[in-house]
């Protein structure tokens, strides 16, 4: 589906430059969800935006099967036009790129994430939470090929957060959608994903770990009580843990 | 709520009037006492601009109109080079660098003192010459919104368009111009009354027509209660087009 090859960033800083991504080679299984996790500041969101195609790499490629792919874009800042209401928002790359999609699709999609009260409100009108929906929604309705999150949960209280990741977790495999997720949340990166990789905290950062994922039951609420589940929460947490110390330690 | 703020309105504006038209005949029996020229020479009575309005409303009206017309021309022409500009900026940010502060300065330019030297560039009686001066004065009020807008639009909406596939003019027309119109709309708020002026100033001195020619013209008559009526008229109707403007904004208040 995707594949990034030997990238690295830097970004100006001063008269220098500061390398953020070094060497970075990467293998996106199609139809499969993959997240990244790291410590602040590692790049994570510098990977997933040149993913997107929004950072030009300093060098290196990424080669995508079809060049054409539909790509659904959640930032992690909501980007929402103020003066359009929650319909007009979320119907705002259908207007601009004319795909088609089905309203049944996205009547089911409001219903599911209590938007449906919600299509005549403003953003101002809606609460962060919301607001966020509102983009996810947004980036589903397109039908997206490769759907890029970046941390999409962060603005939500853990209850809200928990329901979404068990509905747009069954959404995506149901609609078989490729996705790539930047998260702080290991919880919810073990619960979501089929991959996990770790970034390293130095900078310039690089992949330290890839982690397959498998569980052997459905992906439910009752997932979260399993041995196997806690089991993964602690390896990576310890993982992540064990590289900061480092880090620091250095 | 409403009503009794219409009323302290109506009120205080019935008190203004009354204390004008009261203050003027007050003036103008002391002056016959004391032989004295009366203010009436200079400024006319409430009364008698109602009075010059009813009898000369035909010819007021037609100014009006002249005026009215030039100035849409000015604001459309001023609103067009505000909307290049703007999208220049948004394709070329390097450009806004280097023009904003050039255009900033035409701006504090005294267009004013400007104006002659416009109009005789165009030729006496030139529409032309008008409507330059009512858009330069107009121009950047506008600007300054569509600015704003497109540096609000430009990096996340631009992202996430360039994330869709979406073209360029797309971007602008979908996003770009909806986030752009509620500071348009407020902008002209201000270019409006603004490009009125410019035209009006056009007028004294390059036109046999229009309220800047008739305003002139009265002054040399020693016809106040024409120039007063003539700029009661402008305002009453750059007034209107800024309410008008105001409710349509409200659309866009959330």
């Amino acid at each position: 589906m995707l594949r990034l090859n030997n990238i690295s960033v830097s970004f100006p800083n001063g008269k220098q430059e500061t390398k953020v991504l070094d060497g970075i080679d990467l293998n996106i299984k199609e139809e499969k969800f993959t997240s990244i996790i790291g410590k602040s500041g590692c790049g994570k969101t510098t990977l997933l935006r040149v993913i997107a195609k929004l950072q030009k790499p300093t060098n290196g490629s990424v080669d995508i099967k079809n060049n054409r792919i539909k790509i659904g874009w959640v930032p992690q800042q909501v980007v929402l036009l103020p003066n359009s209401t929650v319909l007009e928002n979320i119907l705002l790359p259908i207007d601009i790129t004319k795909h088609k999609y089905k309203k049944e699709f996205l009547d089911h999609l409001l219903v599911k994430y209590g938007l449906d009260k919600y299509v005549g409100f403003y953003p101002n009108q809606l609460s962060g939470g919301q607001k966020q929906i509102v983009s996810i929604i947004r980036a589903l309705i397109i039908n997206p090929d490769l759907l890029l999150l970046d941390e999409p949960f962060a603005s939500l209280d853990s209850y809200t957060r928990e329901k979404i990741d068990i509905e747009l977790a069954s959404k995506i495999r149901s609609e078989k959608i490729t996705t790539i997720m930047v998260t702080h949340s290991i919880e919810e990166a073990v619960f979501m994903s089929d991959e996990i990789i770790l970034m390293k905290p130095i900078l310039p950062s690089k992949i330290k770990n890839i982690f397959d994922i498998k569980f052997s039951g459905i992906r439910n609420l009752d997932l979260k009580n399993t041995q196997q589940y806690s089991e993964w929460i602690n390896l990576l947490r310890n993982k992540l843990l064990d590289s900061i110390e480092i880090n620091d330690e250095v | 709520m409403r009503f009794k703020n219409i009323l302290i309105k109506l009120a205080l504006f019935s008190t203004f009037i009354l204390a004008w038209q009261l203050a003027l005949i007050l003036n103008q029996h002391l002056s016959e006492v004391n032989n004295q020229t009366s203010l009436q020479a200079f400024i006319p009575t409430p009364l008698t601009i109602t009075e010059t309005i009813f009898n000369n409303y035909k010819l007021l009206l037609s100014e009006l109109s002249i005026t009215i017309v030039r100035a849409f021309f000015g604001i459309s022409l001023g609103f067009l080079f505000a909307l290049l500009m703007g999208v220049l900026f948004w394709v070329r940010p390097s450009l806004r660098k280097t023009t904003f502060p050039i255009l900033l300065a035409i701006n504090s330019f005294p267009i004013v003192g400007f104006t002659p030297l416009i109009i005789i560039t165009f030729g006496q009686g030139s529409w032309l010459g008008i409507v330059f001066v009512s858009s330069l004065i107009s121009y950047f009020p506008m600007l300054v919104a569509l600015d704003q807008a497109i540096s609000y639009a430009s990096k996340d909406f631009f992202e996430l368009g360039r994330t869709w596939g979406a073209s360029e003019s797309a971007i602008f027309r979908k996003i770009v111009i909806p986030l752009s119109t509620p500071y348009v709309l407020n902008s002209l708020k201000l270019a409006i009354p603004a490009s009125i002026v410019g035209a009006t100033l056009g007028e004294w001195l390059g036109t046999n027509h229009g309220i800047g020619h008739l305003v002139i013209v009265s002054m040399y008559q020693l016809n106040p209660g024409m120039v007063y009526s003539s700029l009661l008229l402008i305002l009453a109707f750059s007034l209107s087009v800024v309410g008008i403007i105001s409710k349509k904004e409200e659309r866009y208040r959330h």
